[in-house]
């Protein structure tokens, strides 16, 4: 019995492990916006969504630097462990809001 | 020979220099304008989207004389068009067109169905209605301080589905109001300010709302005397709004926003004097909090990161005005209400569980009739609602599907009615049961919705 049930959490602890925009907004209030200081719809809206992709492949080399270049005092958490665990969720929400996303500011 | 190479490539390289300069600037304006084109497919136009949803609600309500009153399979379609146009990065246009409406039948009655709060919220006829309609302006510097962008907005709000109500009904954002105090349709403005980088406060925003919830009975057009519009002596007045907004604090996981807001010559029935049709009894002010913690704890584990958890804290007051008896008191009253809930990842890709609980006092009184409940707004309960959900996403974030069951059990009468003395007197359950009018009032209810829903 205790085994099933360890089984189980064991499941629902890790079948939930998928990229998500929504955590993505979250991640970019909680670390990246301080450095960036901008808004996360501006921050998105600086690329199409085709250059989002190319920016975040390969572990998001190329953001890192483009935006470590751009943000020098966002280069130390840019290169960090913990923006490698959010990256993948910050793609889906660039790419959510990107400029040609058709997403419009709105009053929430 | 090899000298030869080296010059050889050192002339090519000089004179080949300004050409591939040429060629970098061309791709990079080809570039500009493959990005202009683009960001015009995408947004610069009027962009719809579209929410078409059919539930299925299973309804059941319990008199507090025993009898019961039910709806086994109660099926209806809900389409909203929604629409949008940035003609000018800091201009907006908003539209929201909806239709709602139960299968098989347009209902046109009846009684308050269709008042201006809910109108697109309760089941009516096959008309497309306007539900949300607004212009916003997005300002760089508030009052020229480059650290306190702002924005403005006029006319039909998006004001329901709020702070913590949005999670039910599986939207991410939130719109404009906090969910425990008002969900109804509106016109109105707000004026917002960011103020977090000239506080350095991550998320502290400022909004004030307001705007006219009823218009003051006017004489008709074409009237026989020619006084089109002008305000009937002795009618009702003009019901306006005035609120404030604020979020001390949000850094993406810890969002806390408090909201007060004053409401004048709200109106409801006397119930001596029924005949006299609507009156006005006085002024209503509220105050709330809410909070929601988006992720338990830092990376722990997957489930606890997806974790939502919220509680809100409400308090509502009647101002009535002299000899009228509002919510069936001369006296100035409080009410108050509290709302719990979370929301968790379950078994698969993106599906979710949510669980939530909220009670009410003999006063409370929310401005919650929009809400997405067909056995009227739980929020507004006065005595103990439990709420269970289950969503899951089919294809892609596009079609999704949920199971919901809602349960409200009332410790008072009234909790969905007007601010007179007929519909919002609060009676206490246990009284009503002993009376000869025990079968006119609703002990409890429950609704268990199965609902699919398309959104693109």
């Amino acid at each position: 019995m205790k085994k099933l049930i360890m089984l189980t959490l064991g499941l629902v602890l890790t079948f939930n492990v998928f990229a998500d925009a929504a955590k993505g907004q979250k991640y970019y209030l909680k670390y990246l916006r301080s450095h960036f200081q901008i808004n996360g719809q501006e921050f998105a809206s600086q690329h199409l969504k085709v250059e989002w992709k190319r920016l975040f492949k390969n572990d998001g080399q190329r953001f890192i630097k483009e935006y470590s270049k751009k943000y020098p005092q966002s280069a130390e958490f840019l290169n960090s462990d913990t923006f490698q665990k959010i990256a993948p969720d910050v793609h889906d929400f660039t790419i959510k809001y990107a400029a040609d996303s058709g997403e419009l500011a709105s009053c929430n | 020979m090899n000298k030869l190479s080296v010059i050889t490539t050192a002339v090519l390289m000089v004179l080949s220099a300004p050409v591939l300069a040429d060629q970098a600037e061309d791709i990079a304006e080809l570039k500009e304008q493959i990005r202009e084109l683009q960001t015009k497919m995408g947004g610069s136009n009027l962009k719809f989207n579209a929410d078409y949803r059919v539930t299925m609600d299973n309804i059941e309500y319990k008199m507090a004389d025993g009898t019961k009153a039910e709806n086994n399979a109660l099926l209806s379609n809900r389409l909203e068009i929604g629409m949008g146009y940035q003609p000018f990065d800091n201009l907006v246009f908003h539209g929201l067109l909806s239709y709602n409406k139960a299968f098989g039948e347009s209902f046109t009655e009846t009684g308050n169905s269709n008042f201006d709060w809910v109108s697109n919220e309760n089941l009516g006829d096959n008309g497309l209605n306007v539900k949300e309609v607004y212009m916003l302006y997005l300002g760089d510097q508030f009052f020229g301080n480059e650290q306190i962008p702002w924005t403005a907005s006029l006319g039909r709000r998006p004001s329901t589905n709020g702070f913590l109500a949005n999670n039910r009904e599986g939207y991410d954002s939130p719109k404009s109001p906090l969910g425990h105090s008002i969900n109804v349709e509106f016109d109105g403005f707000s004026l917002s300010t960011k103020l977090d980088k000239v506080t350095g406060i991550s998320g502290m925003d400022a909004k004030l709302c307001a705007g006219r919830g009823l218009s003051s009975q006017t004489s008709s057009r074409f009237s026989y005397n020619g006084t089109d519009y002008a305000d009937i002596e002795g009618g009702i007045d003009d019901i306006d709004m005035i609120g404030l907004i604020v979020t001390p604090y949000n850094d993406g996981q810890y969002d806390i926003k408090a909201q007060y807001y004053f409401a004048n010559n709200m109106i409801g029935y006397d119930v001596n004097n029924m005949n006299a049709g609507f009156q006005d009894f006085g002024n209503l002010q509220n105050l709330t909090l809410s909070m929601q913690v988006n992720g338990v704890g830092e990376f722990i584990n997957d489930f606890l990161d997806d974790t939502v958890l919220f509680a809100s804290a409400s308090a509502s007051q009647t101002l009535p005005k002299d000899g009228m008896a509002m919510l069936g008191s001369t006296d100035k009253e409080t009410g108050y209400s509290y709302w719990i809930g979370a929301t968790f990842p379950a078994f698969f890709e993106g599906d979710r569980f949510g669980l939530e609980y909220n009670h009410g006092s003999k006063y409370w009184r929310s401005f919650t009739y929009g809400e997405d409940t067909l056995i009227g707004s739980k929020i507004a309960a006065r005595g103990n609602a439990y709420e269970a959900y289950y969503n899951i996403p089919i294809i892609g974030e596009t079609l999704y599907f949920q199971l919901r069951y809602t349960y409200i059990k009332y410790d008072y009468t009234g909790s969905n009615g007007f601010f007179g003395s007929a519909s919002g007197t609060p009676m206490a359950m246990a009284d009503v049961s002993a009376s000869d009018y025990a079968g006119m009032y609703v002990e409890s209810a429950q609704d268990i919705r199965a609902m699919i829903r398309y959104n693109y």
